[in-house]
């Protein structure tokens, strides 16, 4: 198998939208200082064509400095990842989750420039940013714009592999995403 | 000593007045003088045999010289690198091996002069059925309105209640003999959709009765055996949450509570020449499920926030994630 790295638009470039299980050589290590996550998930709408912010996760780093390897978007279907970011907070509240691109969405009034201690002037591209060691609550906020096409994106799960010095690990996720393009979420969010 | 894993849950559930199960022996040992003990596991097979949906009870029973104790603890057993693993039922990583102090209560009459072996040979009567007691499963919490919130809780979903341990006529202690699980049947149960001011912890029911070990007249335990349905709501008043993400209308976020975790630092139950010992973990929580569902179906802006860590973290058990209309979230 083959891997590409995907580029899109002007957003995107050098990022690298891998597929679960391509060119891995080993498997990471879970348990690593970025913490575990509790399995959950999201169905959200955005006007058709629009593409949406997901920002809803994030991680603290008990541990030495860490480098992010790479985004994996799990099981993906008809979800394009159009650019991804990690945005120190140092506050309370996390950038959300919300039509458009960040921080301000569609309605130019987003949480972005309204939450203290999201730190976006400090944003890195998520392929290869540099996480230090966090104190306190401060955590690094994912942030995702991806794009649906046809009716409805959804991805099964995201993986953030990094690394400290010479030692890979995973953060799975365990986060569900489904993306309905111009119409209404339905009557039931459970994972694709 | 000797460790027990209890019949799993469909055995229990079935289980009428009168009638007695038996315990699979998984390892057993003899403890020092001053009372020390580590048990191995000689028989991973007592344990992955036992277990439903993951889940398994197990028991630990100590006679001799005139004394009987027990101590009740869940575990989750899964399956790691090919490897069966035994861990905490809560998810985390537990302290292995950690020390667990059994409390020893006299006997009397003819109880004492029943053998060490026979006092702890894992034979329990089902002496009376209780009838039904509420168990937590978990909360939802709101201060606005345009937020619709419910609990789902699925086949599998599993409690955790204190164990309740009287020694010939002396007092119920609850939780001094540790925990019992009782898992869910098939399908699952949504409870009813609540909006606007929410404070609510969900409740289902269990099935309570009074254990008997066969060998000991004066001994009897009381726990959870079957899990009855249906739920209600309490008021509980909402928690002062802090951590929020915000949500634009139309989301619908949800967390989980499956124990989705790696059981990297649990017991190895893959039989070898020497066992395993046994670790026991003192951090249970009593009263809270596991495998349910938070959903929280937003029809207007605003933000979910979190008491202890941002929502999908998932450190609070339960998960007491509250709806605000502002990042201040909830004071």
């Amino acid at each position: 198998m083959n891997c590409r790295a995907v580029i899109a638009g002007g957003l995107a470039a050098g990022l690298a939208l891998l597929l679960a299980g391509c060119g891995a050589a080993s498997v990471p290590k879970l348990n690593g200082p970025f913490g575990k996550d509790s399995p959950g998930g999201d169905c959200m709408p955005v006007p058709r064509g629009e593409v949406a912010t997901v920002a809803s996760q994030e991680w603290p780093n008990s541990g030495g400095t860490a480098r992010i390897e790479k985004i994996i978007l799990v099981g993906s279907h008809d979800l394009r990842l159009v650019a991804a970011w990690v945005v120190p907070v140092t506050g309370t509240d996390l950038i959300g989750v919300f039509a458009g691109y960040p921080p301000l969405g569609t309605k130019g009034d987003g949480p972005g420039s309204l939450a203290p201690g999201i730190e976006w002037a400090d944003r890195q591209r998520a392929d290869g940013a540099v996480i230090p060691h966090t104190a306190g609550h401060n955590v690094f906020n994912l942030v995702l714009v991806v794009r649906p096409s046809g009716v409805l994106g959804s991805v099964k799960d995201i993986y953030v592999d990094y690394a400290v010095g010479s030692t890979h690990y995973r953060l799975d996720l365990h986060f569900f995403l489904k993306v309905f393009n111009g119409v209404p979420t339905g009557s039931s969010c459970s994972s694709p | 000593m000797a460790l027990y894993a209890m019949p799993p849950q469909p055995v229990m559930a079935k289980l009428h007045v009168g009638q007695q199960f038996q315990d699979q022996l998984v390892g057993s040992t003899t403890s020092s003088a001053s009372g020390a003990y580590a048990i191995k596991v000689t028989s991973a097979n007592a344990v992955t045999s036992s277990e439903y949906f993951g889940h398994v009870n197990l028991m630990i029973q100590a006679a001799g010289n005139g004394y009987f104790s027990l101590y009740g603890l869940p575990r989750e057993v899964s399956e790691v690198s090919g490897h069966m693993m035994l861990g905490s039922i809560e998810g985390k990583p537990a302290a292995v091996p950690a020390q667990a102090t059994l409390i020893l209560h006299r006997l009397t009459g003819k109880d004492a002069a029943v053998s060490d072996v026979a006092a702890s040979d894992g034979c329990w009567a089902l002496e009376t059925d209780e009838g039904p007691a509420w168990g937590h499963i978990d909360s939802v919490f709101g201060i606005m309105d345009g937020v619709r919130k419910w609990v789902t809780y699925y086949s599998g979903s599993t409690s955790t209640v204190g164990i309740a341990l009287s020694i010939d006529g002396a007092p119920w202690v609850n939780g001094e003999a540790g925990t019992t699980s009782v898992t869910g049947g098939a399908g699952s149960d949504q409870f009813p959709t609540a909006s606007g001011w929410t404070d609510y912890t969900y409740e289902t029911e269990f099935e309570e009765g009074v254990f008997e070990s066969c060998e000991l007249s004066g001994d009897a335990a009381t726990f959870p055996y079957a899990w009855d349905g249906g739920g209600q709501g309490i008021n509980v008043g909402v928690p002062a949450a802090h951590y929020c993400v915000y949500y634009s209308a139309g989301n619908e976020p949800s967390q989980t509570s499956t124990q989705a975790f790696t059981f990297s630092d649990g017991i190895d139950l893959t039989p070898t020449i020497d066992g395993y010992n046994f670790g026991l973990d003192l951090s249970n929580v009593t009263g809270w499920s596991t495998d349910v569902t938070l959903t929280y179906q937003y029809t207007t802006d605003g933000w979910m926030c979190g008491v202890n860590n941002y929502p999908e973290r998932g450190d609070d058990t339960p998960k007491n994630i509250v709806a605000a209309p502002t990042s201040a979230g909830s004071s």
